[in-house]
């Protein structure tokens, strides 16, 4: 499976937390915080978990700054991509 | 009776139940004998049981950022809170510091949540929960919930002893605002544990009521001759209390006063109850608000239905009550809105509270004949109107042997609020 690129991870993203949250995707950019979306550390986990069952990998690190925000999600998801496609 | 500062008013009540979504509407289902009972049935059990459903769906009341912490149970008690607090035209309690606080009662809290877990685990194998799955499962949930939305600042109590779950935290919420730790306290309890596997534990204890044949509403008949058992029911009861002084202070109208608060425990059997426990429960109560048992208009008993339970309290009754107990009007309303369980106190609370207020004696339905070893003098069939209730009492008596009465007194001042303009139907 070709790993995909920022762009559609982070289109992924929008699009899951639309679903599940009924947030809505104009709100939802890089820049955004979780705090201000309304993301708690247990939705952020969740929403791990359902990369982890869409994608079929282990993510590893979960590790994200303090008051993260929706692009720094996205760039933890395309580190474990990366990680988990390296030879 | 001298008004005191710390009397302990009720100026506020919230009701989702299986006859009535308000409190209005439940007094209205009181006046007309509705019953919330119908059958309840799941492809998991092989017969249908009749159950006290409330059937609609709340989840449409929740974003979906709230919903996975949210079990049913919590959704209840959320939404019962809510009406509890508006009418007490309180705006929340920002403001109170640890002045107010909050008491709840549950038996079996996110249980939905926790089975549904349990069946993915053990069916499907799945081996990681939801992040949310062990905080909406708590028993703790609603009433943690329920503090961060209104800001409840002081204490926040969840108890649970079986049916008496609720009677107890109204009980220590009255006790804390009456010795001065609080101002004010929603007080209450929830269940919704119309599940399955709940239900097939009930089922295993053979003490739920069989389906009546000619009509499934009748299937719950406390102190009858022919009852088989008690019905199982989902509802969340919040009573707003609050100190004489401070309900003064902001003019707020309030249904009653809460007067007597008696607990005691049978240490006798975990399934079985005696008389012995009830009675002191009873005596408590009247001797805490200092009332004579002559004094009591009108009791909610806890009667469940079951063939052990129900002449039990009804010795506790003559026990305490003694000559009083061949006059004092008494009735089950579970015959109508079934066993709340962990809200089982709060709904008969508020039952009676309405009785104090509305000035009428709520009936045991369906009571054509009543068991001879439950001789008390029933308010049978239907309720009777027009009549002053200056104090009801309420028992409830848990699994484990933890049991609970209450007294709510009527207020005579005019902040008393007006019953609802109701009409009987025919």
């Amino acid at each position: 499976m070709s790993q995909p690129d920022a762009n559609q991870i982070f289109a992924s993203l929008q699009q899951f937390l639309n679903e599940r949250f009924d947030l809505e995707p104009t709100g939802l950019t890089r820049e955004a915080t979780l705090r201000s979306v309304g993301l708690d550390s247990m939705m952020v986990l969740d929403v791990m978990l359902e990369v982890e069952d869409r994608l079929g990998v282990k993510l590893d690190d979960m590790s994200l700054p303090k008051d993260a925000t929706l692009g720094d999600v996205a760039n933890l998801i395309s580190r474990n991509l990366e990680k988990s496609s390296a030879p | 009776m001298t008004n005191r500062s710390s009397d302990v008013l009720v100026t506020g009540i919230g009701v989702l139940s299986p006859i009535g979504l308000s409190i209005a509407e439940l007094e209205r289902s009181l006046l007309n004998n509705r019953s919330g009972i119908g059958l309840w049935q799941s492809e998991a059990l092989s017969k249908p049981v009749p159950a006290g459903q409330i059937g609609t769906d709340f989840s449409d009341r929740f974003s979906k950022l709230e919903l996975p912490y949210l079990d049913r149970c919590s959704q209840i008690a959320m939404l019962a809170a809510d009406q509890a607090i508006d009418d007490a035209g309180l705006a929340g309690f920002a403001e109170c510091g640890q002045r107010a606080g909050l008491f709840y009662g549950s038996v079996a809290g996110g249980v939905k949540t926790e089975h549904d877990w349990v069946k993915q685990f053990e069916r499907d194998r799945t081996r990681s929960s939801r992040p949310f799955t062990i905080m909406a499962s708590m028993l703790n949930a609603a009433p943690a919930l329920i503090s961060i939305r209104h800001k409840i600042q002081g204490p926040v109590v969840t108890n649970s002893s079986a049916c008496s779950s609720s009677g107890v935290s109204i009980g220590e919420g009255f006790r804390a605002i009456r010795d001065g730790y609080l101002d004010m306290a929603l007080v209450g309890g929830a269940e919704a544990a119309l599940t399955p596997t709940f239900i097939a534990l009930w089922g295993g204890l053979r003490a739920l009521a069989e389906p009546c044949v000619d009509d499934v509403a009748r299937s719950c008949r406390p102190f009858s001759v022919d009852r088989t058992g008690l019905v199982l029911s989902e509802g969340a009861v919040f009573l707003m209390l609050e100190s004489r002084q401070h309900a003064d202070r902001r003019s707020a109208r309030r249904y009653g006063r809460i007067s007597g608060y008696g607990i005691a425990s049978d240490a006798f059997h975990i399934g079985s109850p005696d008389t012995a426990g009830q009675a002191a429960a009873l005596r408590a109560a009247l001797d805490y608000a200092g009332l004579e048992a002559t004094q009591i208009d009108y009791y909610n008993a806890h009667a469940t239905a079951t063939r052990g339970g129900d002449p039990v309290e009804a010795a506790a009754v003559r026990q305490t009550f003694a000559e009083h107990a061949s006059r004092m009007p008494v009735s089950s309303t579970k015959a109508i809105h079934g066993h709340l369980l962990g809200a089982a106190s709060a709904m008969e609370l508020a039952v009676c509270t309405l009785a104090v207020r509305g000035g009428f004696l709520p009936a045991t339905a369906h009571l054509v004949e009543a068991d001879p070893e439950c001789e008390l003098n029933h308010v049978r069939q239907q309720p009777i109107l027009d009549r002053q209730v200056e104090h009801a009492m309420s028992l409830s008596a848990g699994f484990g042997g933890t049991n609970v009465a209450l007294i709510v007194s009527k207020e005579h001042d005019s902040l008393t609020k007006s019953p609802t303009p109701v009409e009987k139907t025919s």
